[in-house]
């Protein structure tokens, strides 16, 4: 199996789109986000989707006429971030805010406080007012992993239950398991159209 | 609406390193264009965070909504396309227009056989 | 595929205080900067009249070194001339636009050796001002000197136009796949070069020059001198008071005095006092003594020839070489991983052809990690983590001994201690490893292309007697680096194992192999994030001893090129 052609491939997992659940949808959460004047953090565990919903996320504000800046936090520095005062037309999405210490994460909300709005990923609630909760199901884990291998490929819910618990609901992780499976049983039996759970766990150890 | 087309000579994909690539651009838009460019460049995919390096461009001046162009480029040494378990390198030839960020792109493939190396093919283990 | 470059941006101000504050400091550099640019280029502008001027004959009416306590180059020029202008007599002392000036004795006098008295030469005249007249026309490379205080300007102009215009922050949309941002490796370069040039010229004027001067200075004679006066000289400044020492002498050859105060080769002024006292003791006023002087030029003499302690201060500015340097080069080969993943493309040390010519040089392989690396790292990483540890085991220590039981606080740093322990462990078994046999490989290349034959010679270093199953094979694997958000994870994949050397018995300590790179294998390959490695390695079980694991890079190189074809 070429790496190109393994469905569980970075570039695809990273344009799995964002899905709701709790028959949530996009009207429901822009208009939840507008009852919270824009200021509001998307929590969540590791692998739930947030950086997923904060991309969806720019794009929706984005054509609704926002000026949307689209950062993330890994530096730890509200200054290099946000090295001016926001302007009233921009808005602020920002990626993993927990890297910030408390004095950024003041600085930063100092910099935005003129600013359109404020939204933030974050581990933990406490930042900002949540404007949802992602979470992940083993439900979910079965649809993503479907629609990457498409209709010609058969994976045992059992065998993606138990990798889904493995990696403890990060789908990323268990996404990224599941390339490693599917390159070595293309090896194994030279075709792509199911998955070995014996070689997807020898892959897990 | 806007079209974009690119195309090699012949419709060529297969090269080898040091060889010339030829082709032409087309499109149509509905407003001039800013600008108007051809990169040949590689990009990876696989299990690691993508890696993408552009060798070289050919900008086309004085651009109009609607155009036609050729372009040429000279393959370098290295690197060659190849596939393994966690890493396919592709090279491709892409027409980018801005404004609005326009592209096109087509896939072509570079080593000295002219076919992608697989890299499992390399070196069986042997005791 | 939808994508976002989620970009940092760049710095900038903060509120109203950190502009202020900003600006004041970028004025501080501005002003600086203009107030030494607008001396230089008066002084430049001086420099530059008397290229106007035509140059007339004079004779020289007396030539001699005078000294002047109110300055710290106290030797200066005194010439005296006289020239004629439309039927009239002028004359003039001015060598120069400014005074020639020196704290060296031996420079002054040297100048002055230029213009003997009843000597005929030319002078420079103001066409406009006939008695303003010149002997030399002032070196225009000073203008260079306009260059140094731009950095200043450009720094505080930039700087205060950025702080309140306001950074841009960068946040892209969706791009063509084939748009990356731009390496900044350009202004790395330049960055670090500043520090190269500083270091160069401070080693060279500080250590290389005077090692030189002590070299050259072993073929001098010695001349009987008269110390004519001894004194040490202060010299204030903002960082506080240095001293240097001033010893002038005086002495013969071929019959005219000569007059010199160079002390040794490559002085500085520096804060010891008492150091400066001692030596302007050994050399009181009317003492006789010997020095050593040029056989080429007379003026050029020293009292102390050999190299002393004080050059070692010319090794502090090999620190900014060094950095300078070695920041170049980083700069540089961040630079090239975006441009050039591939070895070969750059330079290479490899084998031409498929097969290896006798007379190769041969390289000797490093491994990736030297056990004396993998031992100090160990070392620092443990000291580190059990320093820290120790201060609240400590604590606890002192608080159970005293009867007051932490019981959750020792709890806590359970897991912390066992860490500890299991550093300390690893330290000791990479101090084990330093004395475990190794392996040394050499080969006629540390690069090949793909179907060379490459000869390896290995030998044990240590106690062969104790090496088991001694494994010698030629990898390829792929390696991903998968970034998302603060997390990284490398996975690697073997796709490529060519065996060396299998045994099982070790015979001999030493020995010669050959392998033959597979005609079909890809160049090795180094991108930020996905690479393609080649390596060799040697692996084998030790009696009682850490193992033999150690893995030697090895460049596989694209196959050389065709010439173009035309499509």
């Amino acid at each position: 199996m070429r790496a190109r052609q393994n469905p569980f491939r970075v570039e695809r997992i990273q344009a799995v789109p964002y899905r709701f659940q709790d028959g949530i949808c996009w009207p429901d959460l822009l208009a939840r986000l507008e009852a919270l004047q824009f200021r509001a953090a998307i929590v969540g565990p590791e692998g739930s989707g947030k950086t997923t919903l904060l991309e969806e996320l720019s794009r929706k504000l984005g054509g609704l006429g926002f000026k949307v800046i689209l950062c993330s936090a890994k530096s730890g520095h509200a200054a290099e971030v946000v090295p001016r005062r926001l302007q009233g037309s921009e808005l602020l999405l920002l990626d993993s805010a927990e890297c910030f210490g408390a004095w950024e994460w003041l600085r930063l909300k100092w910099a935005s406080r003129r600013a359109a709005g404020l939204i933030v990923t974050a581990h933990r609630t406490g930042l900002l007012p949540t404007l949802i909760q992602c979470r992940t199901t083993p439900e979910l884990f079965r649809q993503i992993v479907g629609n990457l291998v498409g209709h010609e490929g058969q994976l045992p819910s059992g065998m993606l239950d138990a990798i889904y618990r493995k990696h403890k609901g990060n789908v990323r992780n268990a996404l990224r398991q599941l390339y490693d499976g599917w390159s070595a049983h293309s090896e194994v039996s030279g075709a792509v159209k199911e998955l070995d759970p014996a070689v997807v766990q020898m892959q897990s150890c | 609406m806007s079209t974009l087309r690119i195309a090699t000579q012949r419709d060529r994909r297969n090269f080898q390193p040091g060889e010339e690539v030829s082709g032409a651009v087309s499109w149509t838009l509905e407003k001039v264009p800013k600008s108007a460019e051809v990169r040949l460049f590689w990009y990876t995919e696989g299990k690691g965070t993508r890696d993408v390096s552009v060798l070289a461009q050919q900008q086309f001046f004085d651009p109009k909504a609607s155009d036609e162009r050729s372009f040429q480029f000279t393959l370098p040494q290295a690197p060659y396309s190849f596939s393994g378990k966690l890493i396919s390198l592709i090279w491709a030839l892409e027409l980018v227009i801005e404004p609005g960020d326009h592209a096109e792109r087509i896939e072509i493939t570079v080593s000295p056989t002219g076919e992608e190396i697989l890299l499992s093919d390399i070196g069986k283990v042997t005791t | 595929m939808f994508s976002i470059q989620i970009g940092s941006s760049s710095r900038g101000g903060g509120g109203i205080a950190g502009r202020l504050f900003g600006t004041v400091f970028c004025l501080a550099f501005l002003a600086g900067g203009v107030f030494f640019f607008y001396l230089i280029g008066r002084d430049l502008v001086q420099r530059v009249k008397p290229y106007r001027w035509g140059a007339v004959p004079c004779t020289i009416s007396s030539s001699r070194v005078i000294t002047d306590e109110r300055s710290d180059n106290r030797y200066r020029l005194a010439v005296e001339y006289q020239y004629t202008v439309d039927g009239r007599t002028y004359s003039s002392t001015k060598v120069q636009v400014s005074d020639v000036r020196s704290s060296s004795y031996g420079d002054v006098l040297r100048h002055a050796s230029r213009y003997p008295p009843g000597g005929h030469l030319k002078c420079f005249v103001n066409p406009s001002l006939p008695e303003q007249a010149v002997l030399e026309r002032s070196s225009l490379w000073f203008g260079f000197m306009l260059l140094f205080p731009l950095p200043f300007i450009a720094i505080g102009a930039l700087g205060i136009v950025a702080i309140w215009s306001g950074a841009r922050i960068t946040s892209k949309a969706a791009t063509p796949l084939s748009s990356v941002p731009k390496s900044g490796a350009g202004c790395l370069v330049l960055f670090f070069s500043i520090f190269l040039m500083a270091g160069v010229a401070a080693t060279t004027a500080m250590l290389v020059r005077p090692l030189w001067q002590v070299a050259q200075a072993r073929k001098w004679s010695a001349v009987p001198c008269a110390i004519v006066s001894s004194e040490i000289r202060s010299h204030s400044s903002s960082d506080g008071t240095t001293y240097s020492v001033d010893i002038l002498y005086r002495y013969r050859i071929n019959g005219a005095e000569y007059r010199a105060n160079r002390y040794i080769f490559g002085a500085v002024s520096s804060s010891g006092y008492n150091g400066k006292q001692a030596i302007v003791s050994q050399y009181p006023p009317g003492r006789m003594t010997f020095c050593y002087v040029n056989p080429a030029d007379p003026t050029d003499a020293v009292l102390v020839r050999n190299a002393t302690a004080g050059l070692w201060f010319g090794l502090i500015p090999l620190l900014f070489v060094i950095i300078g340097v070695g920041g170049i080069r980083f700069a540089i080969r961040k630079s090239r991983e975006s441009r050039s993943a591939v070895p070969g493309i750059e330079a290479a040390r490899a084998i031409p052809d498929a097969s290896a010519t006798e007379d190769s040089e041969s390289a000797t392989l490093k491994a990736r990690t030297s056990p004396r690396a993998k031992f100090a790292g160990a070392v620092m990483i443990a000291l580190f983590w059990n320093g820290i540890v120790s201060i609240f085991v400590g604590h606890l220590f002192s608080q159970w001994k005293h009867g007051r039981s932490e019981v959750f606080l020792t709890l806590f740093m359970i897991p912390f201690v066992v860490i500890g322990l299991v550093l300390i462990g690893y330290a000791i078994y990479s101090f084990l490893a330093l004395f475990s046999p190794r392996v040394a490989l050499t080969s006629n290349a540390s690069s090949a292309i793909p179907g060379a034959a490459v000869q390896l010679s290995w030998s044990l270093i240590g106690n062969a007697s104790k090496v088991r199953n001694l494994r010698i094979y030629f990898e390829g694997r792929e390696e991903a680096t998968y970034t998302r958000g603060t997390r990284s994870t490398t996975d690697q994949s073997v796709f490529a194992t060519i065996p060396i050397k299998e045994v099982s018995e070790v015979g001999s300590a030493s020995d010669t192999v050959e392998f033959v790179v597979p005609a079909d294998a890809i160049h090795s390959f180094n991108a930020a994030n996905n690479k393609i490695i080649w390596a060799i390695w040697v692996k084998a079980e030790v009696i009682r001893m850490p193992d033999i694991k150690d893995e030697f890079p090895f460049s596989v190189l694209p196959q050389p090129m065709a010439p173009p074809v035309k499509v």
